[in-house]
């Protein structure tokens, strides 16, 4: 397909209207970097960016500000007591005898020179043990690089399998409990697993835990395992296998639930997303 | 053309500080700064999360989600990439449409906890309309409204659905009872058309080196 054909697609994508197949295939033509296809993917979000200035502007609730503003102000408040200032003063000339800092300039030159020899010594010694030490940490940074090497891999081939046009995404939405938390699922069709990825959610607490549900369209919840959130509020499960009788699913759902999950839903409900028709 | 004068110089022509410049302050921890956008942009993207959600409580929560984002992480703006408007109506639409979709998916299960009566366009404390605080902006509002007027019914519905109520091609065909030709041809009509009579509004924001 030509960049000049491809440009309607660009614009079906920036308004988010291309199913998976297209979507993906834009996204796989971006990725090359196109200097052609990223202007004209850059136009189309600029003219999505302002189609809401159609819309007539609605003022917010008075309080939303006020509530806003207070929230910035008290961070900014523990900020700047976290935080330490001060310069130190300059020291000014003293006056006297000049020949009393005369003296003691020499006399401290004379111990310098004497103390001179023996901290040259003990520097080399330093220096060797700091060589010794330096060659450490070489070899531990070479094991960490192979070892980022490795985890690049594995990461292309998950973009690769990603990638599959048998491979369906859908998304899950932040509820009220868990606004800033956005999910993702890669359902690979061809192995019937899910990959899940999620971010924006508050760390896990040593009681709690979070648990995804597969909901099939006639209202059975079925667990498809825990997970924890770090500080980083990122999470994924890889390879979650979907059972075999678990029939038609309609929604996926996050919820939070004691140490060790649930049988049943118990917790609020933090995400969730409608699952596309698997045909 | 004073449209083709973007918010990113220093100043507007109306003196006010511009978008570039309250971004930048807002990077350095400049609270102000973030009062005067959201006093700038606050009742368009307000009107924005309405649109998509028709509920007032979620519009306002995913509102306040979007300046508190702004202010906690200010380095995910890239003046580079486009306008601060751009990236705040994006940020806006992807945040509201994300609650959307929770909020279907919840409505079709017995999870649901129970929800607002859904009501179109919900406007809080009765006002429908708030003053013009910038001269530009509503410059730009204006030239906006008398592009979606070019369109056609059927290319401005279908590009509603797609942008305001997050369907795809295919679930705005089905939901129109249309054959997807016809509906992807609509929105790409609709799109090019826009484009075309946009391309004056925006033209200073579209980055020069992509």
């Amino acid at each position: 397909m030509t960049c000049e054909k491809r440009r309607d697609l660009l614009l079906l994508h920036a308004a988010g209207a291309l199913d998976d197949p297209e979507r993906r295939e834009v996204l796989v033509h971006l990725d090359t970097g196109c200097p052609v296809c990223a202007g004209a993917m850059a136009e189309a979000q600029a003219t999505l960016a302002h189609l809401p200035l159609g819309l007539d502007p609605v003022e917010p609730p008075a309080r939303l500000r006020q509530r806003l503003m207070a929230r910035v102000a008290d961070e900014s408040a523990r900020t700047a007591a976290s935080g330490s200032g001060g310069v130190a003063p300059l020291r000014r000339p003293t006056t006297g005898n000049w020949w009393r800092p005369a003296l003691a300039a020499v006399a401290a030159s004379l111990v310098v020179l004497v103390a001179g020899g023996f901290v040259f010594q003990q520097r080399q010694s330093r220096l060797a043990d700091r060589i010794s030490d330096l060659d450490e940490v070489v070899a531990g940074q070479r094991q960490e690089i192979q070892h980022l090497r490795d985890s690049l891999d594995g990461a292309m081939n998950v973009v690769a399998r990603y990638a599959r046009p048998d491979v369906r995404v859908f998304e899950l939405g932040g509820t009220e409990h868990a606004t800033t938390a956005a999910g993702r699922v890669f359902w690979d069709r061809a192995t019937g697993t899910w990959d899940f990825h999620v971010a924006g959610l508050a760390p896990s607490s040593t009681d709690r835990t979070y648990q995804l549900w597969f909901i099939t369209a006639d209202q059975r919840k079925v667990s498809a395992g825990t997970f924890d959130v770090g500080a980083d509020g990122v999470a994924r499960m890889l390879e979650i296998s979907i059972p075999d009788d678990v029939g038609v699913i309609s929604v996926a759902a996050v919820t939070d639930e004691p140490r060790g999950g649930s049988l049943q839903p118990t917790g609020q409900i933090r995400l969730a997303g409608e699952v596309p028709a698997s045909t | 053309m004073a449209l083709m004068k973007s918010l990113s110089d220093d100043r507007t022509p109306t003196g006010g500080e511009s978008d570039a410049v309250l971004m930048g302050a807002v990077a350095r921890r400049d609270g102000a700064a973030l009062g005067k956008l959201y006093d700038r942009y606050g009742s368009q993207l307000y009107a924005l999360c309405l649109r998509i959600l028709r509920e007032g409580p979620d519009a306002e929560e995913v509102l306040d989600d979007v300046f508190w984002e702004v202010w906690r992480r200010p380095e995910r703006y890239d003046a580079t990439r486009g306008s601060a408007m751009a990236y705040l109506i994006t940020l806006t639409r992807s945040r509201s449409i994300d609650r959307l979709r929770a909020r279907r998916a919840l409505r079709s299960t017995s999870l649901d906890e129970g929800s607002a009566d859904p009501i179109a366009a919900k406007t809080p404390d009765g006002e429908t309309s708030t003053p013009l605080v910038d001269v530009e902006l509503g410059q730009r509002r204006s030239a906006v409204r008398r592009a979606i007027a070019e369109l056609s019914e059927d290319q401005r519905r279908a590009i509603e659905m797609s942008f305001y109520d997050g369907l795809s091609h295919s679930e705005i065909a089905s939901s129109l009872d249309e054959p997807l030709g016809t509906v992807k041809s609509r929105i790409r009509s609709g799109l090019i058309r826009l484009s075309g009579s946009l391309r004056s509004v925006y033209g200073g924001e579209v980055p020069d080196d992509v």
